[in-house]
């Protein structure tokens, strides 16, 4: 829908703060459908509002969850 | 990650700066070369699209509110002297009058607090007492912008040396 409105086949996301996270993650979860990504100040980590609950939704949602980490980090995010 | 372009904006003044950078190194050694987090984001955002809440984490609120009156790029808004100087005055004029005929409510003595405790020398380095002038008439809620947009100018007259 999008790409017959705009009449252009490449597609953009822009978010700012929490529409940031979602910017990155739609385009992380669709690269195929993404050609560009603009965040402004997002958090990507959302552990922080998880509260230690942690399942396969939670991943697919988390950009810093899916890129690879030190050992360390990846450790402490859970 | 490789063929998208990746934008991580944020801004100095921004609580999440750090957490930016750490994704936008993350999102690199994905494969996301382009990826960066660019602290220069004031230079392209506009209130229009982050919203105002949004726009003081990417430049000095000053700043803002000086873009905002003059209609200026928030990163490169500047107010000549003479305008900055005239508009203080004009405030001066105005919470004066205000004092004794507007509202006719006596402002409380000026008292400042420097280091936990009162005292009767300004805190404020250009010595104006008209910063707290401008709170007592807050209260009252006359003459808020006029002085809220005074006290802009002074404070950044003040630090870029216009």
């Amino acid at each position: 829908m999008i790409r017959a409105k705009a009449g252009r086949e490449d597609l953009m996301t822009f978010g700012a703060s929490s529409g940031a996270l979602h910017a990155v993650n739609f385009a992380g979860r669709h690269p195929e459908a993404v050609s560009r990504v603009i965040s402004f100040s997002g958090l990507y980590d959302i552990h922080r509002f998880l509260h230690g609950y942690w399942d396969d939704n939670c991943y697919f949602s988390c950009p810093v969850g899916v890129l690879p980490q030190p050992a360390a980090r990846r450790r402490s995010t859970g | 990650m490789k063929h998208i372009g990746w934008v991580i904006a944020t801004g100095e003044h921004d609580h999440l700066v750090q957490a930016n950078r750490d994704f936008a190194r993350d999102a690199r050694r994905q494969g996301a070369q382009r990826a960066r987090a660019s602290s220069g984001a004031a230079s392209s955002a506009t209130i229009g699209t982050t919203g105002r809440e949004h726009f003081r984490r990417f430049v000095p609120v000053t700043r803002v509110g000086l873009a905002v009156f003059f209609r200026q790029r928030p990163d490169t808004a500047r107010v000549p002297m003479k305008t900055a100087l005239g508009i203080v005055l004009a405030s001066v004029i105005v919470v004066t009058n205000a004092q004794t005929d507007d509202i006719g409510v006596p402002i409380e003595p000026l008292r400042y607090v420097k280091n936990g405790a009162e005292s009767d020398s300004p805190a404020y380095p250009w010595g104006f007492r008209i910063d707290d002038a401008m709170t007592g008439l807050a209260t009252d809620g006359q003459g808020v912008w006029i002085s809220a947009w005074a006290h802009v100018v002074v404070v950044d007259a003040r630090v870029h040396r216009l």
